[in-house]
């Protein structure tokens, strides 16, 4: 045969991916090489997602095994034409079922499924494997074909891989890479010239009618399968045993073969193109573009409905529309294919299940659709497969679109032919697949009783053999615990309850290398060998930190996210014993340190009260778990997140801290010794994936897009998504799907506006629209205190939406408004009339915020008045403070000191100690003498009489000089006329005059130097606690003087 | 003596409820009590929610119910018909109702509510001790925070039921936790119809414009809408819409609406013969203008007007609140009113 040299190219990656696979049994052998010269690549997929449970092997359910295998091998075959894997493995006796994986394959499919069961089936496989290897090199020399044989295998391999995945898990992801692979692999397989040119002389004939229909392709296909069948007769004839029927069943599903043969095809063919025909495509393109400018409306618009199908008999397919279509609009289609599960992309690829072609169509996207092997439907047959629906819809629900609605039809099909025949291989078939279906059925019924379907089940099952209906019942029976328990469950528990992730799997959004669950169980499986590792403490840019150095973690994220959820899981996954704390408790300083030292110095009995009475039913690993660590707050909790802080220095165990907002205020100490982990929500469709399966369990049906609505009303929060459905659950009658769009918009979940936002609505024109003016004023009720000085802070960062030579009109608009306002609230602040508060609302934010209506330029600042107000007060201090020291050297009143004395006296002080240095200090001193001041009067003096702008002089004074003046003026203090401490401020000031009080009284007989006493006393209280940049000199002065204190009252 | 005890217990519920409509000391219960719906057919208004609550109350196992509105919607009424419905007789016992009158604080709901949460109370499957806070809005943050996980660890014994006026006064993560219901004010047509009903049970003498007056003043409340009501009738014995208004002392808000509409007509003898008359009758001006102003607010007028005649509102409110409520100021603001009405720039 002639081999197109591609071929062996891609032989040579195939290897890694797939390996043999031996057919199971013996007796279906025989049958193998029609089934599989009549039977179709997607029917083997599909029939694959069926056969859930090989590796679970019990002896009955491997005949249907075996005719997956037979599929597979037919397929494959089928592809590659010369290859006859069934000549080296099929006729040989092979006992052996189990799928055979190469370890290389094991590694990528680990990364998709960790799961330990898995894991360990893969090793056992792997022996297995070695053995086959051992058998494939003893084989291949035989035949001619060796490279197609090796494909052929490695195929089957695949396959059988798949398979055994499948049985540990029906994750659906992971279904979907297979189904890529090996859609991929089909590709490479199909390269072989024969097929290829063939199809190309039916690829330019029939052009026009394969986009059509499926039917018109038969012709091609059915030559094909001619030709395809001489291979395999030469090669087979000997083992062949025909079912026509069968065969002629699998004709029909042909179209799809042929298809994916023709992307192959396609391929190839451009890549001969040769430049003539890039340029005539060029032109073609130019006149298609005018031609789809002018095309034309639906002719027949509203002449058809749409039938009503079952709900989500589309899901999971995707659809492409092209054209114009007959009798509906585009967006009517779409909006029926979203009905019903659907969706609808934008362009050919490989993951749209259907073309739907009107008048028009793109050729370009009809040509993909046919290279990838894409179904064309009319508008006519896109309605049918509704319509269809209705009567599939168990079978369509479970599975996934197109394939999945082939292999039901199909299996009707077995189920008819079955009662025909007698055969008793059929009867094996159909034995082993009746009773996965049941349980199926069994899951899809869950909430509506199931009786009918499983009784018809129970029917069927009867004609078959002893052995499969023992089987079949015994999983009916589990079916049957599974409604019991679900029963007597879902009256006790609230949904978020019910369907609480069980393992750490389970967790929405939480997959992945990188994910939190991850990070977390890493940090907790390391920490006792981390404690003894002294890490560095890494820094806070360090990406790929696993946390070592901490002692604690902390978990932050948005309410409803999975938080606890992940901290209780894999806590009992690892072992470990949760001690939890949350804001139900008590957690102030003294509570926390006894509680919880003795809590973690205790062991875990409840392994032994559930029976468990193993070594590992006392654990002594504990983990102290801080749930909602921001709700610590109150009198109650005061000095908890100190002694948290405390606990986590010196655990001994891993702590683990729950919290919402990590960047709040109150988080902030206790960031710095945790281990930052931050969930985000989870995206919108893996919440819409988890609810559509709880719906689905529940049997209730809600439509994709109003889920999605849902979900995100809900802000992406899964608990409370949850909540609201089971709201609606209850209630059929109401479920309808515009009465739930509706329902959604209104479920939004009110959070708190932050100022920020706030202003940004206030003036943005865009959310004028959907406002009246009472949710304009309830802008400014979000807080009214702090609305006003950010709408008077931020109106001119506004860009007003209109013409330019009113803009400064406007803003003088606003800038009134916003001057009447302030006169409004000074009046409510000043009299008390709180009822003027909507008016200032209307002044101060709706009003401005109307003029100006536009869009905000630039971030929004917070209020400065705030902080400059803040700042005066503390210069109306200073200078209160020096008015009074001075009073009896000056006469003016506290603002001409401010005014005319400051600059003045500040230079006075610090220009001889600027020009002079140390012999400068005498005559400062004299002058702070002479004006009462004291030392840090000099600095209230320097910091109130500096403008903005100025430099402040004293950094000119060097230090040498400034200590000895320290110096010096702690020697020659003399008596004040003044009590220092009366005029300054401070919290504890009564409490130090009563002590100085009896200080006093004490020693009465040096009452001055008393009072100098108290200065300074005061001195070092009110500057430790206010003026920290000046502490490098303080302590020194503050000794010096209590010496000097000291020796004076000696 | 237990069996005795649940004998009488049983016996006691029937005939309270008998004794109940038909007694007459129930005179002295305020109407919004005495006709306070006691199942879920007679709560008025938000069907939806309703009538799923109604299905929880038949099949048991509801979530955490946060129900939000303005006052006077059935807030309370609808959690205590839920609780009624889904405890029957143990309702004394599997009920903790507590209302911002309650202690709330932050001790009260890790002592109280915890307390009650970890309590046993035998019943019926499907059916779970509630806690009713209602008005939870008014709950601090710390209490609140509090709420949090005890919400969920005691789940499968407890459920939540909230009442609040504004649901984002409540913290997101409680929100989390619960479904959020929400209702809307009642229309007018929703309260007619209860008013009338009452009216006829009470053997009341009223006209039509009488009872739809008593609508008004209640802007959707129906708890004010019958408070009028039996003010009114106790006072006159008749409801018409001078008796409505003489008991709601204020002005009428269709006077008003009617002098606003003159303004913008720049029809300033018709407005002020409405203020006048006002005036005379002894409103306070500063009655006047805080009615003027909510009534403009919902006035009909295109927004750049309503905000301008707001402006001068507000103006004047700030004068009379000064203390110049002279009759004066208002004419003053009539005529400010029309002329920005006729497209005068006012003083800005």
């Amino acid at each position: 045969m002639s081999k197109d040299i591609r071929s062996f190219f891609i032989t040579t990656k195939k290897p890694v991916k797939s390996k043999e696979a031996v057919p199971d049994d013996d007796d279906i052998i025989p049958e193998s090489p029609d089934v599989q010269i009549k039977k179709k690549k997607k029917e083997a997929r599909k029939k694959r997602v069926i056969l859930d449970d090989s590796d679970d092997e019990i002896q009955t359910k491997k005949p249907k095994k075996s005719e997956t295998h037979l599929n597979k091998k037919n397929k494959s075959t089928a592809e590659l034409k010369e290859v006859k894997p069934i000549d080296l493995f099929g006729n040989a006796p092979i006992v052996r079922t189990e799928p055979i994986v190469k370890k290389e394959k094991n590694k990528t499919e680990l990364g998709i499924h960790s799961d330990d069961e898995f894991e360990k089936s893969l090793l056992e496989i792997d022996e297995i494997d070695h053995l086959e290897k051992n058998k494939n090199i003893d084989f291949t020399p035989l035949e001619n074909g060796n490279n197609d044989k090796s494909h052929e295998r490695k195929l089957q391999k695949e396959m059988k891989q798949k398979e055994s995945i499948k049985l540990d898990k029906d994750l659906l992801p992971s279904l979907k890479d297979k189904e890529k692979k090996t859609d991929s692999y089909n590709v490479n397989n199909l390269k072989n010239k024969s097929i290829i040119d063939e199809v190309k002389e039916g690829n330019k004939r029939k052009f026009s009618e394969f986009i059509e229909t499926n039917i018109k392709d038969e012709n091609a296909v059915s030559k094909k399968i001619k030709i395809e069948k001489k291979h395999k007769d030469e090669s087979f004839s000997s083992k062949v045993e025909s079912d026509l029927e069968m065969n002629c069943s699998a004709i029909d599903d042909e179209a799809g073969k042929k298809i994916t043969k023709n992307r192959g095809n396609k391929s190839l063919n451009e890549s001969v193109l040769s430049d003539e025909e890039r340029h005539q495509r060029r032109v073609q393109s130019a006149a298609l573009y005018k031609k789809y400018l002018n095309r034309s409306a639906p002719k027949h618009l509203g002449s058809k409905e749409i039938p009503v199908g079952a709900p989500d008999c589309l899901k999971d397919c995707a659809f492409l529309l092209t054209g114009v279509l007959d009798s509906f609009e585009r967006e009517e289609i779409e909006e029926a294919i979203k009905r019903y599960g659907g969706t609808v992309k934008p362009g050919v690829s490989r993951k749209v299940n259907y073309v739907l072609v009107g008048e028009d169509p793109g050729p370009a996207k009809i040509a993909k659709a046919t290279d990838l092997g894409i179904p064309i439907l009319n508008e006519d047959e896109f309605l049918k497969l509704i319509s269809n629906s209705v009567n599939n819809t168990k079978l369509t629900t479970r599975d996934k679109g197109l394939k999945e609605k082939n292999i039901a039809s199909k299996s009707k099909d077995e189920k008819e032919r079955k009662c025909e025949k007698s055969s008793s291989k059929e009867r094996k078939k159909d034995k082993s697949k009746s009773p996965i279906k049941i349980k199926e059925e069994n899951r899809n019924s869950t909430s509506k009783p199931s009786d009918d379907n499983v009784q018809n089940q129970v029917k069927t099952l009867n004609s078959e053999k002893q052995s499969s209906s023992r089987e079949s019942v015994s999983s009916l029976g589990i079916g049957l615990k599974c409604e019991q328990n679900h029963d007597t469950k879902c009256n006790k528990y609230m949904w978020v309850d019910k369907y609480k992730p069980q393992n750490v799997k389970q967790i929405i959004g939480q997959h992945g290398d990188s994910s939190n669950v991850k990070k977390l169980i890493n940090w907790l499986t390391k920490w006792y060998v981390n404690r003894k590792a002294k890490l560095p403490k890494p820094s806070p840019w360090a990406k790929n930190d696993d946390g070592g150095y901490f002692k604690a973690a902390l978990l932050s994220g948005p309410p409803g996210v999975g938080k606890t959820t992940t901290v209780s899981l894999v806590c009992r996954e690892l072992g470990f014993d949760a001690v939890e704390f949350n804001a139900s408790d008590t957690r102030n300083k003294s509570l926390l340190k006894e509680q919880i030292g003795e809590l973690l110095s205790t062991t875990s009995l409840s392994g032994y009260a559930k029976g468990d009475t193993s070594k590992q039913a006392v654990s002594k690993k504990h983990v102290l778990v801080m749930d909602e660590v921001d709700g610590m707050a109150g009198n109650e909790d005061r000095g908890g997140l100190q002694e948290l802080i405390n606990l986590i220095k010196s655990t001994s165990v891993p702590v683990i801290c729950m919290c919402n907002d990590r960047n709040s205020t109150k988080m902030r100490s206790l960031v710095n010794y945790c281990y930052d982990l931050r969930f985000n929500r989870p995206r919108v469709d893996q919440i819409r994936a988890a609810m559509m399966s709880i719906c689905f369990k529940e049997g209730i049906k809600v439509a994709p897009d109003v889920l999605t609505q849902l979900i995100v009303a809900s802000n992406q929060d899964v608990r409370q998504t949850l909540n609201l459905l089971s709201m609606w659950a209850v209630d059929e009658a109401l479920a309808s799907a515009d009465k739930l769009k509706r329902d959604a918009n209104t479920t939004k979940k009110d959070v708190k506006l932050g100022p920020w936002e706030a202003v940004r609505k206030v003036f943005s024109a865009e959310e004028h629209k959907t406002m009246s003016i009472h949710d304009k004023s309830d802008l400014f009720f979000y807080d009214y205190n702090l609305a006003p000085l950010f709408v008077q802070e931020n109106y001119l960062q506004v860009a007003p939406h209109c013409p330019k030579h009113e803009v400064l009109e406007r803003f003088s608009k606003a800038a009134d408004s916003i001057s009447i306002g302030d006169m409004v609230s000074a009046r409510i602040r000043g009299s008390q009339a709180w009822s003027l508060l909507p008016i200032q609302a209307m002044y101060s934010s709706v009003l401005p915020g109307h003029v100006v209506s536009g869009h905000v330029v630039g971030q929004i600042q917070f209020p400065g008045w705030l902080g400059k107000n803040s700042r005066a007060n503390k210069m109306h201090r200073l200078a209160q403070e020096i008015h009074a020291h001075t009073r009896l050297s000056t006469s003016g009143s506290k603002s001409s000191i401010y005014l005319d004395y400051s600059s003045h006296l500040r230079d006075a002080i610090v220009n001889p100690l600027i020009n002079e240095k140390t012999d400068g200090i005498t005559k400062s001193l004299e002058i702070l003498e002479s004006y009462h001041l004291l030392r840090e009067d000099l600095d209230s003096l320097i910091e109130l009489s500096l403008w903005p702008g100025q430099r402040n002089p004293t950094v000119l004074i060097e230090a040498k000089v400034k200590a000895a003046m320290t110096r010096t003026y702690n020697k020659t203090a003399s008596a004040l006329p003044y009590a220092p401490g009366a005029v300054k401020k401070g919290r504890n000031r009564n409490d130090d005059e009563m002590d100085d009080g009896d200080e006093a009284g004490d020693v009465t007989e040096e009452e001055n130097s008393d009072a100098e006493n108290d200065a300074f006393i005061k001195k070092k209280k009110t500057k430790d606690s206010e003026k920290s940049d000046l502490s490098k000199e303080k302590p020194s002065t503050s000794k010096a003087k209590t010496n000097k204190e000291k020796k004076k009252k000696k | 003596m237990d069996d005795d005890d649940i004998v009488i217990m049983e016996v006691d519920e029937p005939e309270k409820k008998q004794v109940k409509p038909s007694s007459s000391k129930s005179t002295n219960l305020p109407w919004i009590e005495k006709y306070r719906p006691q199942t879920f057919d007679d709560i008025v208004g938000n069907e939806d929610t309703v009538s799923r609550l109604a299905v929880f109350a038949k099949t048991g196992n509801a979530p955490n119910i946060i129900i939000a509105g303005p006052p006077g919607v059935g807030k309370t009424t609808t959690i205590l018909c839920l609780a009624r419905a889904l405890l029957g007789v143990s309702f004394k016992d599997a009920v903790l109702e507590l209302n911002a009158s309650n202690d709330r604080g932050i001790d009260v709901v890790r002592n109280k509510i915890k307390m009650f949460a970890q309590q046993k109370v035998t019943l019926p499957p499907g059916r779970h001790k509630i806690v009713i806070l209602d008005e939870a809005d008014s709950m601090t943050d710390g209490a609140q925070q509090a709420l949090r996980r005890t919400m969920e660890l005691y789940s499968s014994t407890t459920r939540f039921a909230l009442a609040a006026n504004n649901s984002e006064k409540i913290i997101e993560p409680i929100q989390s936790r619960c479904a959020v219901l929400r209702y809307s004010r009642l229309s007018d047509a929703q309260i007619l119809a209860k008013v009338i009903e009452i009216c006829n049970k009470e053997n009341l003498s009223y006209t039509e414009e009488g009872v739809s007056a008593v609508v008004f003043t209640a802007q959707g409340d129906l708890r004010s809408a019958l408070n009028n009501l039996q003010s009114t009738a106790q006072g006159f014995g008749h409801i018409s819409p001078d008796n409505v208004f003489k008991v709601c002392d204020e002005p009428h808000p269709m006077v008003v609406r009617q002098m606003l509409e003159a303004c913008t007509k720049q029809d300033i003898h018709e407005a002020y013969k409405v203020i006048a008359k006002l005036c005379k009758i002894g409103y306070a001006a500063e009655d006047i203008v805080s009615n003027i102003f909510r009534v403009c607010k919902t006035l009909d007028i295109s927004e750049e007007l309503k905000l301008a005649f707001i402006r001068e509102i507000g103006l004047t409110h700030m004068r009379v609140a000064d203390g110049l409520s002279s009759p004066l100021q208002l004419a003053g603001l009539l005529a400010r009113m029309c002329r920005v009405a006729a497209g005068g720039d006012p003083e800005w």
